[in-house]
């Protein structure tokens, strides 16, 4: 249960694409930024969206009680 | 009706919340952003005026090297376009003169510029012109070579731009981040709290709908689920049925156990009762506890003989007995069963039909019962009629009818039984089998007692000043004797009518006798004092008990029709009149033979030794007009009926 999938397709792809996102512009475009601190942040934002995508879980949505999914 | 659901419904709080925490989420990422965009713009700003401070001190050591005036505009210039990039211009006054030398920036622009910075008060804030933002230094020197002079050095600053760049960059990136971090942060909160409110939520509605002591649902509970299940569908919590059966199960002998072992043991027996009838019942029916010893069962698509078969399982279950104490207690249950659609239509009348048929169940000992409608058509008749009671004893509706008592020897006619009859203004004359129930359980049977006392003294007065003397018997429940003034009402009212005591008769109708018996004799031998005699009615059926017959010391009895009514067939019955008379014979009392029908069974009763004798066979009860016709008559009266 602890790890079980609790997001829907919709809030999948949709974590998915910004995490795509996000990850890429902080590796390919990180001197835009100027600033490692900053760069690093997006990065970590970015790979959170990633694990969503591929887990299909999200820690904050098991943290809060809330199921996207339709059981 | 809808308080649990009110209770229920109340899932605003969620969006409610998470708008509230969104807010609070954007709110503070917008003075982020704005407080880190001043501040950058401050700083840029202030390193520019300090760069600009430099310059200017460089032009005033610059002029204190000048030895003549013509040289000053080859310096400006020169410091100028050394130290300077961006549209500027370096303005040096001296009372007599004053030099300009500009930067990319035109002559006109330049005296709007000098006009604003003499018009300001500081150099922090800006100058705009033409969308352009300026920024400017002021430097006086005292007296020097050339003269007194002050420098103003004005140029145009890209500190905002810079500014601007760097919220693009770097603050947007952890604006968004940051307001990410309170969204989450929103969510979250916001999840918890609304959790934490629907399980307090829940558990109000589940407080208020259950009961503390057995776990089981409440009254609340019950209105609400039989309100659900009878109403038309009105919204999605509604599942009506096509039919449905109503229990009321009450305990026959909690009051005692309650009385004799205390509170905890009653609790402990309500407890186990409810846990044998939960193991007996199955989904969807449920078990109700409204309060007391009283469980409701709403059990949906159960016929009445599905109903029939549950209470008989229940009555077994409650008659186990229950170890309390050490010592076993046997409860009992009187179960009342109503049906829907047929009986009633909706939650009250369903109720209170049940509720009938269960204080039914309990009179008769007869463990559950069906409410029988044919009774009295409706339930709500039941409430209307209970309801003109009042208008009913104030108006003088409720009138007598007398019926013969008549010598089996002579055929003569030797007292009369008042038989009351409502004179209902809307349905008619009604028999007493139709309202005495409802005048016993409202409260009222006292004073209707002394009514009925009234009335028929009233009545035999009459007959007594015109020379007919019969006595006349009218019917008293030993909730009539509960009253404490009875025999003092008697007494009056003898006085009253000057009547002599021997012309009343008091009959006790002795279905429910056992109802403090000590008290009862107490006022029945007040009431014998007075001279009136006293007759048992409807002697050999309900609760008659020989050590009762006794110790009242009645002057009659009447024996009940059901054993008249099959005299010439049954030996038994037969056997038990021949006894009653003895019994009558032995403690001198008179006996009447009750719902006498043919003249074979008036003719065996005389030969049994019953001397006197009421029913059909010679009068119907009727109303006094005719009574006093049949008294004027030639004397005997009934010559002919046997």
């Amino acid at each position: 249960m602890a790890f079980s999938s609790n997001l829907n397709t919709l809030d999948r792809s949709i974590r998915g694409v910004i995490g795509i996102c996000v990850t890429a512009f902080a590796l390919f475009n990180g001197d835009m930024i100027g600033d490692v601190f900053i760069e690093v942040l997006l990065g970590i934002f970015g790979i959170l969206n990633l694990i969503s995508l591929f887990s299909g879980w999200c820690p904050v949505y098991h943290l809060a009680g809330i199921d996207t999914r339709k059981h | 009706m809808q308080q649990i659901a009110k209770i229920k419904q109340d899932k605003s709080i969620r969006p409610r919340l998470i708008w509230a925490c969104l807010s609070v989420a954007l709110l503070v990422s917008a003075i982020y952003v704005t407080v880190s965009y001043r501040l950058t713009a401050d700083i840029t700003v202030r390193s520019e005026l300090k760069a600009m401070g430099h310059i200017t001190s460089l032009v005033s050591n610059e002029l204190s090297q000048v030895k003549d005036t013509d040289e000053v505009d080859s310096t400006l210039n020169e410091i100028l376009l050394s130290a300077v990039n961006n549209p500027a211009f370096i303005t040096v006054t001296t009372p007599a003169q004053q030099w300009h030398k500009n930067l990319l920036i035109s002559s006109a622009k330049r005296s709007t510029l000098l006009q604003l910075v003499a018009e300001a008060e500081d150099n922090a804030e800006p100058i705009e012109v033409d969308g352009n933002t300026f920024l400017w230094q002021q430097h006086k020197i005292g007296q020097h070579k050339i003269g007194q002079y002050q420098i103003t050095f004005v140029q145009q600053t890209q500190a905002l731009d810079i500014t601007l760049e760097f919220v693009a960059k770097r603050l947007l990136v952890t604006s968004i981040i940051v307001f990410w971090i309170a969204v989450w942060l929103a969510l979250t909160l916001a999840s918890l709290i609304a959790r934490r409110a629907e399980q307090v939520n829940e558990s109000l509605a589940y407080i208020a709908t259950h009961d503390s002591l057995t776990g089981l649902p409440n009254r609340l509970y019950l209105i609400e689920l039989l309100e659900n299940s009878l109403g038309p569908t009105t919204d999605a919590t509604n599942t009506p049925v096509d039919e449905g059966c109503l229990l009321i199960i009450d305990l026959d002998r909690f009051k005692e156990v309650n009385d004799s072992f205390g509170y905890a043991a009653g609790d402990t027996l309500l407890k186990e009762i409810a846990r044998r009838v939960s193991v007996l019942i199955r989904a969807p029916a449920e078990l109700i506890r409204t309060g007391g010893d009283e469980f409701f069962i709403w059990a949906p698509d159960y016929t009445i003989e599905q109903a029939k078969t549950l209470s008989l399982e229940i009555v077994n279950s409650c008659n186990y007995p229950t170890l309390i104490n050490g010592l076993t207690v046997n409860s009992g249950a009187s179960i009342g069963i109503s049906h829907y659609p047929s009986q009633a239509n909706d939650t009250a009348g369903l109720i209170v039909c049940a509720d009938t048929a269960m204080h039914k169940a309990k009179a008769m000992r007869s463990g559950w019962q069906v409410y029988d409608n044919k009774k009295i058509a409706d339930y709500k008749d039941i409430l209307q009629l209970r309801a003109e009671l009042s208008d009913a004893l104030a108006q003088q509706q409720i009138i007598l009818y007398y019926q013969p008592k008549v010598d089996l020897a002579t055929g003569e006619v030797t007292g009369a039984e008042a038989l009351c009859r409502w004179q209902h203004p809307r349905l008619g004359l009604l028999g007493p089998g139709e309202f005495i129930d409802l005048i016993e359980h409202s409260g009222k049977v006292q004073e209707f007692g002394r009514y009925i006392i009234a009335s028929a003294a009233a009545q035999a007065v009459q007959w007594y000043s015109d020379g007919l003397l019969v006595p006349i018997a009218i019917n008293l429940s030993p909730y009539n004797l509960l009253d404490p003034g009875l025999a003092d009402f008697i007494g009056e009212t003898l006085n009253r009518y000057q009547i002599p005591p021997q012309f009343i008769e008091i009959e006790l109708t002795e279905n429910e006798t056992c109802i403090n018996i000590d008290y009862i004799q107490s006022a029945l031998a007040q009431i014998r004092e007075l001279g009136v005699s006293l007759a048992i009615d409807d002697f050999g059926t309900g609760m008659s008990s020989l050590a009762y017959l006794s110790e009242l010391r009645v002057n009659v009895l009447k024996i009940d029709r059901a054993f008249i009514c099959d005299l010439t067939t049954n030996q038994g019955h037969r056997a038990i009149i021949a006894a009653a008379v003895t019994l009558s014979q032995s403690f001198g009392c008179d006996m009447v033979a009750e719902g006498v029908e043919t003249q074979e069974q008036a003719r065996l009763l005389y030969e049994m030794g019953c001397r006197a004798a009421q029913g059909f066979l010679f009068a119907r009860p009727m109303p006094a007009k005719a009574f006093r016709g049949l008294l004027s008559q030639q004397k005997p009266q009934f010559t002919d009926a046997f």
